[in-house]
């Protein structure tokens, strides 16, 4: 299985730990804190439908809300192979990391 | 997520229809409600303002992807659409080819007469204050009738700059025909010679190479001329300074000009032409005061430059006043003046006389339009004709499209593109053929038009835009009506649909029409050039060598020359006279006689072995005899028709009276006894009838030498000529024509208007021959196995062959019908115009119908026969 880009990455986590409140504004606030700026909606949706593309996430339609202006919310959550593929990126992740120095990387 | 009372906002409606459409359909449903989510948000919890803010700030930032994932999907069709189209060219070549050589030879045709007519439309507009300047004309009312001229005299300009404030600059431009110009041994006759004010490079723009405007044409005897000349006259050496002699026409006043000044040459898009222009000051030292004072009629035109905004009806209401005070009443009824826009003269000067330079043929550009646009219109139909006959190879294409969801607006823009590709792969070829034809079209016209499409952008954009517009044309029927039939019905093979339907059978009816005229055109104008070269004019043209006499030495040493010349073997005759047989016009004369008072006659003056050097028929009396001493005085000949116009049956023997009435003043010429009667012969051209004329000895109106050679040793003759007036009279230019040449030449605009109807005519009947040739192709392939069958049950080749062939050949007699009354109509108006005309007979139009049908059978047949022999196994193994 093919590695996800860094921003489906952070996206997919951010769906996982909001578990059943995954929704647009949601994730992206989530995101906004993880990162320290502001994501546009469009760049949290991109990654979103590549992700629900990929299967690895998909949609329920909430009910309809009125401060949405009558529509209703899209929660995602993180399907079976979406968890896999989480399971992957931290083994990947902490291989790359083992055995990092990080006392010289801060003088930088 | 708290909201303390939370109040429902809703984003602006424009906005939100705009990000509902911009959005992209995957993510709509869940962004859409976000967006309104925060929008309600922000509005609630800051203000209503940075929220309508924000929502707006989205959709401006949504756009620019918006817009190229809308050309992404767009050039995916695009590329598919191509893929299909260049797939399909390659498929079928023949249609392809067909329908590229045809839009390549019409937008050829097209661009061609495109750019003449911008060249002819952008006469005189080279000139920086063109808009402000006008020629001044006048209007000469006469009892019988109206007469505009542009000859308006040399006090006109000076008068008008002095009474009227507007008129800010004005130039006259005088000229005296030909004139003889020379520098040490060189002398050349010279026509484009004019004199001219110094302001005339302030007024006109004209460049200077070298001297300086203002100054060069300031003093007299000072001349400015073209690069051109220089180079004739000084070869390398610099011109600046040198001294050009000018001998003003026939007369003996000679003139020693400096040239002080070099100019570009003139454009050809400009209808004022000269080479040489000499001082106005020189004229004054030359002429008598009346000139510049009281002579209103010299060939001197006057051009005028108007301030800014004035308008030139003010000035011309003014000038009517100004004209009476010379109006000659004597002459004239009434006399009006008139301001010609500078950027009119070209094309509205037809009907002003006392002409000069050039003038424009409307008649030109709207033959040449029609022409190209035949072509065109041919190649259109073609493509309209192949493309719906063609239905059945694309129809499951069509069918799967519809079926897969394209819109019947896709296919059309589909349809479209392709016949646009077709004729943009035709402008590229025609662009090439351009560059090759365009010398041979520009010397066919004598024009100068030149495609520069590096250096001229915007042509290029009009040429493309021309062949999208043709590419439209030729494709918006067939994109229509390919795009009509239902899916269901294509897919289930239940459209119906006759290949050769009427509709076919219409435009190529069409198409054979406009051709058949074309050759009737063709052949007419080919059968009259024909008839007039060969046309019996009443005296023998041949091996007769014209030399016009330049100098008045020449005059005054004739008969010396042809003393000389008459001791050659090889010449035959040497006679002389004042206009050029064949060609020329008389000189006007007034004549009193038995019964007659003041009738207007045309008279030619000749030498006295004019008659038989020439060969020209003696009906009764005799001719001139040099015997006769006094017939140099008072003999004179006529013609039939002068016979016939009098009504005298014995001319010969009356007494007559020439004389001239100008100014109310009686001036006698000659008088003396009608001596013979001459068989008509065309003296002038064939556009008019032979008219009554008189013929008189007077070595003083000699303008013309005529030598008649041996034919069978022309080069030795022309030798012996070229020596003997070297030796005479070396001044002389020595300029040899061949009479029948120069009859030839006065038929010159018919024969080329003719060779571009050549040219025209091949080319239409080639695009309509394609035509018919593709679309027999396809008719007779759809019709493949029913001639298998037919064949099977036991019908011949002949009997196929026939059967294929009959429907055109029907089409194109239906064609020939059409076209022999119009072809018939116009052709009899062209041959109108001339009083000597080939005949129009029946012959002709059946050998054009004979013609046509063998072109089209041969065409047909080729595709007929091929079928005709096929194995009928071949064409129905396969079911």
């Amino acid at each position: 299985m093919n590695l996800l880009s860094r921003s489906e990455e952070i996206v997919l986590l951010s769906i996982w730990k909001l578990k059943g409140e995954a929704y647009g504004i949601a994730i992206r606030k989530q995101v906004n804190e993880y990162t320290g700026y502001e994501w546009s909606i469009g760049a949290i949706y991109a990654p979103l439908h590549r992700l629900e593309k990929k299967s690895l996430v998909k949609t329920i339609k909430g009910d309809p809300i009125p401060e949405r202006g009558g529509s209703s919310k899209i929660y995602y959550e993180v399907t079976s192979e979406g968890k896999k593929a989480l399971l992957r990126l931290k083994e990947v992740n902490d291989a790359i990391w083992r055995n990092v120095r990080i006392s010289g990387l801060e003088k930088a | 997520m708290k909201k303390k009372s939370p109040q429902s906002y809703y984003p602006p409606k424009l906005a939100r229809w705009l990000l509902e459409r911009i959005i992209s359909k995957d993510i709509r449903d869940g962004a859409l409600g976000d967006f309104d989510e925060i929008y309600a948000l922000t509005a609630n919890e800051r203000n209503l303002l940075q929220a309508r803010l924000w929502y707006w700030t989205q959709v401006a930032k949504s756009f620019p992807s918006f817009v190229l994932d809308l050309a992404y999907w767009k050039i995916l069709l695009f590329r598919n659409y191509s893929i299909i189209a260049f797939r399909n060219m390659l498929k079928h070549k023949i249609f392809s080819f067909i329908n590229i050589t045809g839009l390549t030879i019409g937008l050829a045709c097209f661009i061609l007469v495109f750019l003449f007519i911008r060249f002819e439309g952008s006469y005189d507009k080279f000139h920086e204050n063109y808009k402000q300047i006008y020629r001044v004309i006048k209007e000469c009312v006469y009892e019988r009738g109206i007469e505009y001229r542009a000859d308006t005299g040399a006090p006109m300009s000076p008068l008008l700059l002095e009474n009227f404030p507007e008129v800010v600059n004005a130039v006259r431009f005088t000229s005296f025909f030909e004139g003889l110009v020379s520098h040490n041994e060189k002398v050349f006759s010279e026509e484009r010679f004019y004199f001219a004010d110094p302001s005339v490079f302030d007024v006109f723009t004209f460049p200077l190479i070298k001297g300086i405007p203002e100054y060069s044409l300031n003093e007299p005897f000072t001349v400015v001329i073209t690069p051109e000349i220089a180079e004739k006259y000084f070869g390398d050496e610099d011109p600046i300074g040198k001294v050009l002699n000018y001998r003003i026409g026939f007369s003996d006043k000679k003139l020693d000009l400096k040239v002080t000044g070099i100019f570009k040459k003139i454009p050809k898009n400009s209808h004022i032409e000269f080479d040489f222009i000499a001082s106005y000051e020189t004229l004054k030292s030359i002429l008598s005061e009346r000139f510049f004072t009281d002579h209103w009629s010299s060939t001197t035109y006057n051009y005028i430059q108007l301030k800014e905004d004035s308008p030139s009806d003010d000035l011309e209401k003014k000038l009517t006043s100004f004209a009476e005070k010379f109006v000659d009443k004597e002459e004239y009824k009434s006399l009006n003046l008139k301001l010609q826009p500078l950027k009119d003269i070209y094309f509205k000067s037809w009907r002003i006389g006392g002409g000069i330079w050039k003038k424009g043929d409307i008649q030109t550009i709207y033959s040449f339009t029609a022409l190209a646009l035949f072509i065109l219109i041919f190649a259109c139909v073609n493509f309209i004709n192949l493309s719906t006959a063609r239905l059945t190879y694309r129809v499951k294409e069509i069918g799967l499209r519809k079926v897969l969801g394209a819109q019947r607006a896709n296919l059309i823009v589909q349809f479209l593109g392709e016949s646009i590709l077709y004729s943009l792969i035709g402008l590229i070829f025609a662009l090439f053929l351009i560059q090759i034809f365009l010398p041979r079209f520009n010397s066919l016209i004598n024009t100068e038009l030149s495609m520069n499409l590096i250096d001229d952008f915007s042509l290029l954009v009009i040429l493309i835009l021309i062949a999208v517009v043709v590419g439209i044309s030729a494709g918006i029927y067939p994109s229509l009506f390919l795009s009509s039939f239902h899916p269901v019905n294509i897919l289930k093979k239940t459209y119906s649909y006759i290949s050769s339907s009427i509709f076919h059978k219409a435009l190529v009816v069409f198409q054979f029409s406009i051709a058949i005229l074309l050759i009737t055109g063709s052949i007419v104008i080919y059968k009259q050039i024909n008839f007039v070269n060969n046309m019996d004019l009443g005296f023998n043209k041949k091996n007769l060598v014209t030399i016009p006499i330049q100098e008045s030495s020449a005059k005054d040493k004739y008969y010396l020359v042809k003393h000389e010349l008459l001791k050659s073997p090889n010449i035959l005759g040497v006679t002389a006279s004042s206009t050029i047989t064949g060609v020329g016009s008389p000189n006007a004369i007034q004549m009193k006689g038995p019964g007659v008072e003041n009738l207007n006659m045309g008279i030619i003056y000749v030498d006295y072995d004019y008659i038989e050097t020439f060969g020209i028929k003696v009906e009764a009396g005799r001719h001139f005899e040099s015997e006769a001493a006094t017939d140099a005085e008072n003999a004179f000949l006529v013609n039939q028709s002068f016979s016939k116009r009098l009504g005298w049956d014995d001319v010969v023997g009356k007494e007559i009276e020439l004389f001239y009435i100008m100014n109310n003043r009686f001036t006698p010429m000659y008088d003396g006894r009608i001596v013979g009667l001459l068989r008509d012969f065309n003296f002038r051209t064939l556009y008019d009838r032979v008219q009554p004329v008189i013929f008189k000895i007077d070595p003083n109106r000699f303008n013309h030498i005529f030598i008649r050679i041996n034919g069978d040793n022309i080069p030795d003759s022309i030798a012996f000529i070229k020596n003997t007036f070297k030796n005479l009279i070396p001044t002389h230019p020595l300029q040899f024509l061949f009479l029948d040449e120069m009859i030839e030449d006065a038929y010159q605009s018919e024969k080329n208007f003719g060779v571009i109807l050549n040219y025209a005519t091949f080319l239409s009947i080639l695009v309509a021959c394609l035509g018919l040739f593709g679309l027999t192709s396809l008719i007779t392939q759809q019709r493949t196995k029913e001639i298998g069958i037919r064949k099977v049950l036991g019908a011949s080749v002949e009997k196929v062959v026939l059967l294929l062939t009959k429907d055109y050949i029907k089409l194109i007699i239906i064609s020939n019908v059409i076209a022999w009354p119009v072809g018939y109509y116009f052709m009899r108006n062209w041959l109108q115009s001339f009083v000597y005309r080939t005949s129009l007979g029946l012959g002709t139009f059946i050998l054009i119908g004979l013609l046509t049908v063998v072109i089209a059978v041969l065409t047909v047949s080729f595709q007929a026969i091929k079928t005709a022999v096929s194995n009928p196994v071949d064409a129905l193994q396969y079911e």
